[in-house]
C-alpha cells in the first residue's frame, strides 16, 4: 500500500519557514508521500534539507523531492497576472512531491514529468513478499 | 573553537581590505551535489594558482568524501593583465538523503559507514550555513547525470534569493555521456561552462568567466 497525503498550500502558507518544514517532515516520517499544490520558497527548501539532515537516523534516511511546474514562456499580460497572484497567494504554479527516501529510491525530474522510482526494500516488502504470501495462502 | 577564531580573523581582514582598498578580494564557494567534482576542481585551482603539488583535500568515488568545509586562503589569479585574490571554499555535497548502507556497499564496515553518514549530515548543514559567507559561487553539476535534480535547483534558487553571483559548471565532459549542452538546456537563463576538472579540459574558459563575474560582482561585505 502506498500512502499519499495531499497538503494544501494554504494550510502551510501562514506558518513561518520552520513551521512549514516541520509540517512536511512530520507527514514524511509517518512513511507517506506528500503532494503540495504549490512550490516552497527556495529558502524553505534549504531549511527542509537542513532539518532533514538533523532528523536522519537508522529508521529515517532522508527524503526525495521533486517539483513540477510550467516551464513554457508566456506573454507579458500572463506574466503580470501570475506576478500579482504570486504576491497575493504565493507561488501556486506547480506541485511539489516529497517522499521518504526509504520508499523512493529516486525522484527523477524532467521538464514536464517526474518519475518515481521505488526502493527495492519497499517493493520487496509491499509487493513481492505480499504476492508470495497471497500465493502461499491460496495453496 | 580554532575554526571560529579563524573565521573571525578572516572577516576582520576582509573588513580591513574593504576599508583600505584591497577590494579585489572575495570568497569563492564551490557548491553542488555529492560526487559532482567540487573537490577535484578545488584541487585543480590550488595546483594552478598556488603551484603546489599536494592535494588541497582528498577525493574518492565514494559519495560524501568531503564532509566539512575546507578553506584555502589567498589564491591569486593573474590573467589577461588582471589580478584577482580570493579564498576558495570547498563545501560538502548537498543532498536530501544520506544512507549509511551505500557506504557499506562501497566496502566500509558498518561502524565506519554510520560514522561517515553522521559526518555527511553535519557537512550538508554546514554547506547550507556557509551560503551566508560567500561572495561568489561555482555550482558544479555532473554533466553525465540528469541536471533537473532538485538539489541543483535549490542551490540556484538560494543564490538568486541571496543575490550571490554564480556560474554553472558542467563537469566531467571528458566522459562520453558528459554533455555540457544538456546542462545549458536545463539552465537556459545562465551561462554554463563545460569542463573536466580531472583533466583540466577547458579550465581556461572557467578562469575567463571568473574574471567576468568578478567585474559584475558588487561588494557584499
Amino acid at each position: 500500500m502506498l500512502n499519499i497525503q495531499y497538503l494544501p498550500f494554504r494550510q502551510i502558507e501562514p506558518l513561518n519557514s520552520s513551521g512549514r518544514v516541520q509540517s512536511i517532515l512530520s507527514i514524511i516520517r509517518e512513511g507517506k508521500i506528500v503532494i503540495i499544490d504549490g512550490r516552497l520558497k527556495t529558502i524553505d527548501e534549504a531549511a527542509l534539507i537542513r532539518e532533514t539532515m538533523n532528523s536522519i537516523n537508522e529508521e529515517f534516511n532522508g527524503i526525495e523531492i521533486g517539483v513540477l511546474h510550467d516551464h513554457k514562456k508566456h506573454g507579458l499580460w500572463s506574466k503580470i497576472k501570475h506576478g500579482m497572484a504570486k504576491m497575493l497567494i504565493g507561488d501556486r504554479t506547480g506541485i511539489t512531491i516529497i517522499g521518504p527516501a526509504k520508499i523512493i529510491s529516486e525522484l527523477r525530474q524532467h521538464p514536464e514529468n517526474v518519475e518515481l522510482h521505488f526502493s527495492k526494500e519497499y517493493l520487496e516488502e509491499h509487493y513481492i513478499n505480499s504476492k508470495k504470501r497471497k500465493v502461499a495462502d491460496e495453496e | 573553537m580554532i575554526t571560529t577564531f579563524k573565521n573571525m580573523f578572516s572577516r576582520f581582514r576582509n573588513e580591513m581590505n574593504g576599508i583600505f582598498g584591497a577590494s579585489n578580494y572575495f570568497r569563492l564557494g564551490v557548491y553542488g551535489a555529492p560526487n559532482s567534482g567540487k573537490t577535484t576542481l578545488a584541487n585543480r585551482l590550488c595546483k594552478d594558482l598556488l603551484n603546489v603539488d599536494n592535494e588541497f583535500t582528498d577525493i574518492s568515488n565514494v559519495a560524501h568524501e568531503t564532509r566539512k568545509i575546507n578553506v584555502k586562503e589567498k589564491l591569486v589569479m593573474n590573467k589577461n593583465g588582471k589580478k584577482i585574490l580570493f579564498d576558495l571554499i570547498d563545501t560538502p555535497g548537498i543532498a536530501t538523503r544520506i544512507d549509511y548502507e551505500v557506504f557499506v556497499k562501497a566496502g566500509m564496515s558498518q561502524k565506519d559507514a554510520k560514522q561517515r553518514a553522521r559526518e555527511a549530515t553535519k557537512g550538508v548543514i554546514e554547506s547550507i550555513k556557509w551560503l551566508d559567507n560567500v561572495d561568489m559561487v561555482i555550482i558544479m553539476i555532473d554533466a553525465t547525470k540528469n541536471p533537473y535534480n532538485q538539489v541543483n535547483l535549490t542551490i540556484v534558487g538560494n543564490l538568486e534569493a541571496r543575490k550571490i553571483p554564480f556560474m554553472i559548471v558542467a563537469n566531467k565532459i571528458d566522459l562520453k555521456s558528459g554533455k555540457a549542452d544538456k546542462i545549458q538546456q536545463a539552465f537556459p537563463k545562465y551561462k554554463v561552462v563545460g569542463i573536466s576538472a580531472k583533466f583540466s579540459q577547458n579550465i581556461d574558459k572557467l578562469y575567463d568567466e571568473l574574471l567576468v563575474m568578478k567585474k559584475k560582482m558588487k561588494k557584499r561585505r
